[in-house]
């Protein structure tokens, strides 16, 4: 059994307020949308990932160079 | 400067839940919005979710330039990011295990929204946690379209959730003169 949704709807002209069912098209855009959101999200957060290691990699070899952490952390902030 | 701030309409959310706040046929005789919302929703495995902002109906497409800072004080202290080709731009909302009765605090701020040229969008605002992870998001944004903004769609991202109950939103038309 499908689970239903409901939207509530206020006209600002009117202050009119309505709870609506959502119809099953909005529901399938609403499905599509969320599909697309999350792997746009998993995309941005695996290279927010990716450059944080590069990060931490690139101070930990400057540090092997024998440069102090701090002046590491100043050349790759 | 704006000077006047004027409630259009306002909705809180009854003990059915609603899964999307529509605010609609909003007047065209001021010069900017300001979207004032405190949403909770039913999700069961999260303190957060995001809040997807739409005009006008449109879903889907990649109309939205969004530029982001995002907090967290649990694992994530910063992060900013860049990117286009969203479909809907966003707010951060209190989730079913963030600490019982609390509620996020967003606002969204919308220039020229009856403008012919594309929109500036501000959001800004996040989720209250009485434990550590608590998220807040300042987002500048982008709607490339001419259309005027005539309605407001907010829903969780995410499919299958709703708002629940003592959720609200308010909808203010602010004049530059």
């Amino acid at each position: 059994m499908s689970q239903s949704f409901t939207k509530v709807v206020v006209n600002c002209t009117t202050g009119e307020e309505q709870m609506v069912p959502m119809t099953a098209e909005e529901i399938a855009q609403w499905e599509a949308d969320a599909i697309e959101y999350a792997a746009k999200k998993e995309a941005e957060e695996a290279a927010a990932q990716a450059k944080a290691e590069a990060k931490e990699s690139g101070i930990a070899k400057l540090l092997a160079l024998g440069l102090t952490e701090e002046e590491a952390n100043a050349l790759v902030k | 400067m704006a000077n006047t701030f004027v409630l259009l309409a306002s909705v809180e959310v009854g003990a059915g839940k609603a899964s999307t706040i529509s605010f609609t046929s909003i007047p065209q005789t001021y010069t900017d919005l300001l979207l004032v919302m405190s949403l909770r929703d039913d999700r069961s495995d999260a303190p957060v979710t995001d809040s997807r902002i739409s005009f006008n109906a449109t879903y889907g497409g990649t109309s939205y330039r969004l530029a982001s800072a995002i907090g967290n004080n649990n694992n994530n202290p910063l992060s900013v990011s860049s990117n286009s080709g969203f479909s809907s731009f966003t707010a951060y909302h209190n989730s079913g295990t963030s600490t019982s009765n609390t509620f996020s605090t967003n606002e969204i701020y919308i220039a020229n929204y009856t403008s012919s040229n594309s929109k500036s969008l501000i959001s800004w605002g996040g989720t209250e946690n009485n434990s550590a992870d608590n998220y807040t998001l300042l987002q500048s944004a982008n709607w490339n379209n001419s259309a005027a903004i005539n309605s407001i769609y907010i829903t969780p991202w995410f499919n299958g959730l709703s708002y629940i109950q003592y959720s609200k939103a308010s909808l203010y038309g602010i004049k530059d003169s």
